[in-house]
């Protein structure tokens, strides 16, 4: 597989999730490694450089020895403060950067290549995916030329979600076809930390 | 890997998430309460019953209270 130049990504690696016990959800294991191990070798075949996006720095991630970038500000800003943290602190070189949840293990390979070409052919500074007609904006890519924009929405109009950027910042739309198991499946509870674990048996 | 692997893990991460509270067990009962589903806990027990090889100490006094689903 090709290694995108001018492309970095970002996973956003935050959150403690009490249904999973109270802590860090990237590091719940899966299949004899953490979480959030199996998205980072997924996604960096795909881009130049990957960071991860943190609240605060956490040492418990240090292990995956890649750079941490935190939130703007202290509180939460959510995933779209993640995402001005990243594009804020991309590498000279990068133009777009990737985004994806520490919490897919299946997330598909030629993510970035198809999102890259579907953005570029709708001349969008942003492209999210589409997969059974919902919209999964933290598996997207965006273009360094809209960080004014985000600024603006997260540090002056306190957005945090994509839901409402989305509703006035155009972005082209990838359709991504249904499959089984889904390229995008998340791991939100045990249950599902479950059902991925004998998904790994097969897949 | 054995499913049972995969939850046996996964009781233990969660003991150890809670372990440097004084009522770890209780939390740990109440979590497996809460966020398992009935056949998840139910595989727990059900190991245990039959040694619970790798169970961490919370796990297994945590398990033993809880009722058969």
């Amino acid at each position: 597989m090709m290694r995108k130049t001018g492309l970095a990504g970002v996973i956003l690696a935050g959150g403690r999730s009490r249904r999973m016990g109270g802590g860090y959800k990237a590091l719940a294991e899966l299949g004899g490694k953490p979480l959030i191990r199996h998205v980072i070798d997924r996604l960096q075949p795909q881009v130049q450089s990957l960071v991860l996006s943190v609240e605060i720095h956490a040492p418990d991630f240090e292990v995956f020895d890649l750079p941490q970038v935190e939130d703007p500000s202290p509180g939460s800003h959510g995933p779209l403060g993640g995402l001005l943290s990243a594009l804020a602190n991309m590498k000279m070189g990068c133009d777009w950067m990737l985004l994806a949840p520490c919490d897919a293990p299946f997330l598909p390979i030629e993510l970035a290549e198809r999102l890259l070409n579907c953005a570029l052919g709708d001349d969008q500074a942003g492209c999210v995916v589409r997969y059974d007609s919902e919209i999964q904006p933290t598996f997207s890519l965006w273009h360094r030329r809209l960080l004014p924009r985000l600024e603006e929405a997260v540090l002056e109009e306190g957005m945090a979600g994509f839901k409402q950027f989305l509703r006035d910042t155009p972005v082209a739309i990838l359709d991504w076809k249904s499959s089984d198991p889904s390229p995008f499946f998340n791991i939100n509870d045990p249950g599902a930390l479950l059902k991925a674990a004998r998904l790994l048996d097969r897949v | 890997m054995q499913e049972i692997e995969q939850l046996v893990k996964m009781a233990n991460q969660i003991a150890d998430n809670f372990s440097f509270h004084e009522d770890a067990v209780d939390r740990l009962e109440d979590h497996l309460q809460r966020f398992w589903a009935p056949s998840m806990r139910k595989k727990l027990i059900e190991f245990l019953d039959a040694g619970g090889d790798g169970l961490k100490p919370d796990v297994i006094a945590a398990v033993q209270r809880l009722q058969f689903p």
